[in-house]
């Protein structure tokens, strides 16, 4: 009874001791590696030192440690014999006296040479140069986007602004720094007034193409004040007609406003088959 | 008893007052150098090739680039004496100059399919022992190769660390100054390689290849 009494409380024991010496020797098992060479801390090793005085386990890992690291320094260097350690020691010293003989060699081209002003120098030569070499190519005249009107390959035309009404004056004729793709020469102007006639398409092959931008503002000038209003609404408020042709000469276009009259023949399509 | 103790302070006292006249003459020395004197320099070179070239050895595992890593190095050091501040530890400056050239050769040699374990497979390393035909020297030569491979197996700033600690004798403060690490990164990388050491030399052991010491 008295043993059997004294069992549950034994084993209690026993597995409370197991229990913090396992994680005391997880704790340890991280320490040794470092403790097989001396360098824990004096604190840490100490505390570790009395852990492997009780612990067989751990005692065993830290002589295994203690011997690899041993096994480790074996490792000696191979004899470098001296004939092979001259000639290195000659080689760098050849290699010096190169690297002096240039800097001699440069000082005599220029007296006062320095290795920094001279790659300062030479840096600011070479944007200087890059920023030459690049207005060079730059075109004289950039055509200013605002003014630029886009074709769409759709047919309608649009003002890089985005800005649809703005659309009475365009730049007359700046010279783009890249040629457009070539376009069926075919434009309706959507003007106020202006009724768009569709023409059959006359492309123009291999031949500069000046952007279609035409100036059509005089034609649309308002009068000037002091006139008479009533003849002048008449005729800004006229429907016209704009038909344009594309000559072969790419810079020649033929535009043609028209009055539309219901019983002009010119913008009626003609019907006589005779 | 009395004269032996005696005599035994002299000896130290002798060693002490050498060794600092020994730490003098190197600073004159490096003074020199720096100043442009090429006998100091080639002084300078003298006195430190050895250590240089082993370590070179040691961390690229191969003689010819050992030499290559050495003669880089003290080009290096001969073109950056400018800024070396002579109050600085040499020893320490010299021995950062190298392991960043190894570092370079080996990045280098990588890109060429160069590894150390490659040399080790091949039977390059198996150099140490070949003058010597006893069986001794031959048990030798195959646990200097296999000590080799081990290292090898290391990732590039493990060998490092753990070359310059175990094998160079730095203590871990110099390891990582020279790594250019923290004291605390280094210990971490020391640790990793012990247990990668220990786990390589134990499938060895039970090999039989390796005895055990």
């Amino acid at each position: 009874m008295g043993a059997g009494g004294e069992y549950p409380p034994l084993r209690a024991q026993y597995g409370t001791n197991r229990e913090a010496l396992n994680m005391r020797c997880t704790h340890a098992e991280k320490l040794i590696p470092l403790f097989a060479g001396d360098d824990l801390p004096a604190r840490e090793a100490d505390a570790l030192r009395r852990h492997i005085k009780s612990c067989g386990n751990c005692r065993r890992l830290a002589a295994e440690f203690e011997e690899s690291r041993d096994w480790l320094r074996r490792l000696a260097a191979p004899q470098f014999d001296e004939a092979m350690l001259e000639g290195m020691r000659d080689s760098v010293l050849r290699d010096i006296g190169r690297i002096e003989n240039r800097a001699q060699w440069l000082q005599w081209i220029v007296p006062g040479w320095d290795l920094r002003f001279t790659a300062t120098v030479a840096v600011l030569l070479l944007i200087l140069f890059a920023t030459y070499a690049y207005r060079g190519r730059k075109p004289q005249t950039i055509p200013d986007k605002e003014n630029v009107v886009k074709i769409n390959p759709g047919g309608g035309q649009k003002h890089s602004t985005g800005d649809a009404q703005r659309n009475d004056e365009v730049n007359p004729s700046p010279v783009p720094a890249q040629r457009p793709p070539l376009k069926p020469a075919r434009r309706i102007n959507e003007n106020r007034g202006v009724k768009p006639v569709q023409l059959p398409d006359i492309a123009v092959v291999n031949a500069p193409i000046v952007p279609p931008i035409i100036n059509i503002g005089p034609v649309f000038e308002p009068p000037p004040l002091g006139a008479d209003l009533a003849m002048d609404d008449a005729i800004f408020n006229r429907e016209m007609t704009r038909i344009e042709f594309q000559t072969a000469d790419p810079n020649i276009r033929i535009i043609w406003l028209a009055p539309k009259d219901p019983d002009s023949s010119l913008t009626k399509p003609n019907t006589n088959t005779r | 008893m009395e004269i032996a103790l005696m005599a035994e302070k002299i000896e130290g006292q002798d060693e002490s007052r050498d060794r600092e006249g020994a730490v003098a003459a190197a600073a004159r020395l490096i003074i020199r150098a720096k100043a442009g004197d090429m006998t100091a320099f080639d002084q300078i070179i003298t006195n430190h090739q050895r250590r240089v070239i082993s370590l070179a050895w040691r961390l690229l595992g191969n003689r010819e680039d050992a030499r290559d890593a050495a003669q880089e190095t003290f080009l290096r050091v001969y073109k950056s004496f400018g800024r070396f501040d002579p109050a600085q530890d040499f020893n320490g400056w010299l021995y950062r100059i190298a392991v960043n050239v190894c570092r370079d050769l080996a990045r280098k040699r990588r890109g060429d399919h160069f590894s150390l374990e490659a040399e080790v497979e091949s039977g390059a390393i198996a150099e140490l022992a070949s003058p010597y035909n006893t069986e001794s020297a031959a048990m030798l030569a195959q646990e200097q190769a296999i000590l080799m491979r081990a290292l090898a197996t290391l990732p590039e700033k493990e060998r490092a660390a753990i070359v310059l600690r175990d094998l160079e004798g730095l203590d871990t403060e110099e390891v990582a100054r020279i790594l250019g690490s923290s004291p605390t990164t280094v210990r971490s990388q020391i640790s990793a390689a012990r247990v990668k050491i220990k786990a390589f030399r134990e499938r060895f052991l039970k090999r039989g290849i390796v005895p055990r010491a």
